[in-house]
């Protein structure tokens, strides 16, 4: 069954999430819904030194916000605290492999957002 | 069966659209956009105010649709009907235009469970501003009202009742009436909203007895930007404007004014006057359907919803799973698939629907649940649109096996 939004990557993604687990020890956190379906994402950081060691995105919701915050939780980690600010929505829909309409591009950036509200804290 | 498809040049423009998204906005009949179209190219004068005979003109066809409407829900008398943007614009008006005079810190207002957001959030902003104490009346297993608990609340002696006449999430009509009269025993003043009932129902405000009550054009294929905020006669002096200008004042000095009469009182500055000869139009066009072939229509097509539903053992109905006392609205859940990406599936099988919370979340978590997929049909909804939605739930439940 093929499905234009729904690319293996995305099911995938949404069936086994990387970095769903929420962690002991977050330096930051930060939280973002989407007030039109009621989606919601909690990340969580976990610093050593400067480098992101770990995170968790607890998200509940629909299978493209699961996905996009899987997928960027595999883009961050291991990543300079200064360079997880400058993920753009451009980056985080071409590794997703998705061109959603701007109401789906919402639950897949809801992620992003959420973590970029965390780094300003 | 009603065949009123050709009326509607939107599904002529989106062939094998199965548009399952009226309790949103429901489309506009051809009748409704040309009586508009005739404002624009015929007499597209201001209202209220000319002396020339565009301006009559118009004004006769704005204060003419002010009495179908009124004539559409039984009002006593058509300056009853306040023309405003939309539902919540009204229930706003209500809330700060009376409430605040009449209500305060020691209140007591009574809602349900099942409140859209635009009573839901008026309601609690009030309340939170004014100390006023809030009850909320629960719902029951089979998704209807608990009326006992609704009415052991009203022995608190409630000072005003905000209530849903039909949920836009679980269709349920409630039985208003006796629960109306119920809180006026108890000395209560009575909001209705009437958003989801006036599109589908036979509604007359002087049988109901709401002493407030409105509704929104664009769910009665009427144009978005205009809905009513209908008033009972002994509060249309209570009523405070919310809104000051023009049109509102019968004289302006520089030190002093006088406020015009109901209900121009409250119509300040130029109003939507297109939208409301559209509004006219659609009634127009509805009480000319009649009642009897617009029931029976409906009814078919939720006889039918409800059982093509049910086949589908993935599917969860969240409502009334019987077609007693319910609109065609069906809010459900799918085993494993989350609502928004049923929506998104659907979509790309040319089925709109709506997925989310439906501005109702509260009633979604008195259930636990979750974002839902909202279907919802009208009087141009066929059994092949029905059939459409199914085929899609099935591919939904395909993409994510």
């Amino acid at each position: 069954m093929s499905s234009e939004l729904y690319r293996q990557i995305i099911l995938d993604h949404f069936r086994a999430p990387h970095h769903a687990q929420a962690l002991k020890h977050a330096d930051i956190e930060g939280t973002k819904t989407n007030e039109s379906c009621g989606d919601s994402v909690r990340v969580q950081l976990h610093f050593e030194k400067d480098i992101l060691a770990d995170v968790a995105f607890i998200t509940g919701g629909c299978a493209v916000s699961i996905a996009a915050a899987s997928v960027l939780s595999d883009m961050i980690v291991g990543k300079k605290r200064s360079e997880l600010a400058s993920i753009t929505p451009e980056e985080l829909l071409k590794e997703l492999g998705i061109k959603p309409a701007p109401a789906r591009a919402q639950c897949a950036l809801l992620p992003l957002s959420a973590l970029l509200s965390a780094l300003k804290k | 069966m009603l065949d009123v498809r050709s009326d509607f040049d939107v599904l002529k423009n989106n062939p094998g659209l199965a548009y399952l998204d009226s309790a949103a906005s429901s489309l506009r009949p051809q009748s409704v956009i040309e009586a508009m179209d005739e404002y624009y190219t015929h007499y597209s004068a201001n209202v209220h105010r000319g002396i020339h005979h565009l301006s009559e003109h118009a004004t006769d066809k704005f204060e003419n649709a002010r009495e179908k409407v009124g004539a559409f829900i039984g009002s006593p008398n058509p300056r009853q009907i306040i023309f405003t943007r939309n539902a919540t614009d009204s229930s706003n008006i209500v809330w700060r235009g009376w409430a605040s005079k009449f209500l305060g810190k020691k209140s007591r207002i009574l809602i349900t469970m099942m409140e859209h957001h635009a009573h839901f959030v008026p309601t609690l902003e009030f309340c939170k501003e004014t100390g006023a104490i809030l009850d909320i009346a629960p719902l029951t297993e089979d998704f209807r009202l608990d009326e006992s608990k609704f009415l052991e609340l009203l022995e608190k002696k409630p000072d005003f009742v905000a209530l849903i006449h039909a949920s836009n999430v679980l269709g349920t009509i409630n039985n208003v009436r006796p629960l109306i009269e119920a809180a006026h025993r108890a000395g209560a003043v009575v909001m209705l909203d009437m958003s989801q009932s006036v599109p589908h129902l036979a509604v007359d405000v002087r049988a109901l007895d709401p002493d407030f009550a409105f509704f929104s054009g664009h769910k009665m294929l009427a144009p978005s930007g205009i809905g009513v905020l209908w008033v009972k006669e002994k509060y249309l002096e209570q009523l405070s404007p919310v809104t000051y200008g023009g049109s509102m004042i019968a004289q302006v000095h520089s030190d002093e004014f006088a406020l015009n009469d109901p209900p121009l009182r409250y119509e300040a500055g130029t109003p939507p006057i297109a939208e409301v000869i559209g509004l006219g139009a659609a009634v127009e066009y509805m009480a000319k359907i009649g009642w009897d072939a617009f029931g029976d229509h409906e009814s078919e097509i939720i006889a039918y919803t409800l059982a093509s539903l049910k086949k589908l053992p993935a599917v969860r109905i969240f409502g009334p799973s019987n077609t007693k006392e319910r609109l065609g609205v069906f809010a459900f859940h799918v085993a494993g698939v989350p609502a928004h990406d049923v929506a998104s599936i659907l979509d790309e099988h040319n089925v709109a629907v709506r997925a989310g919370f439906h501005c109702a979340q509260p009633v979604h978590e008195a259930y636990k649940a979750g974002p839902s997929v909202r279907a919802s049909t009208y009087i141009y909804t066929t059994k092949t649109d029905i059939d459409q939605l199914v085929v899609g739930l099935a591919k939904a439940q395909q993409v994510f096996k």
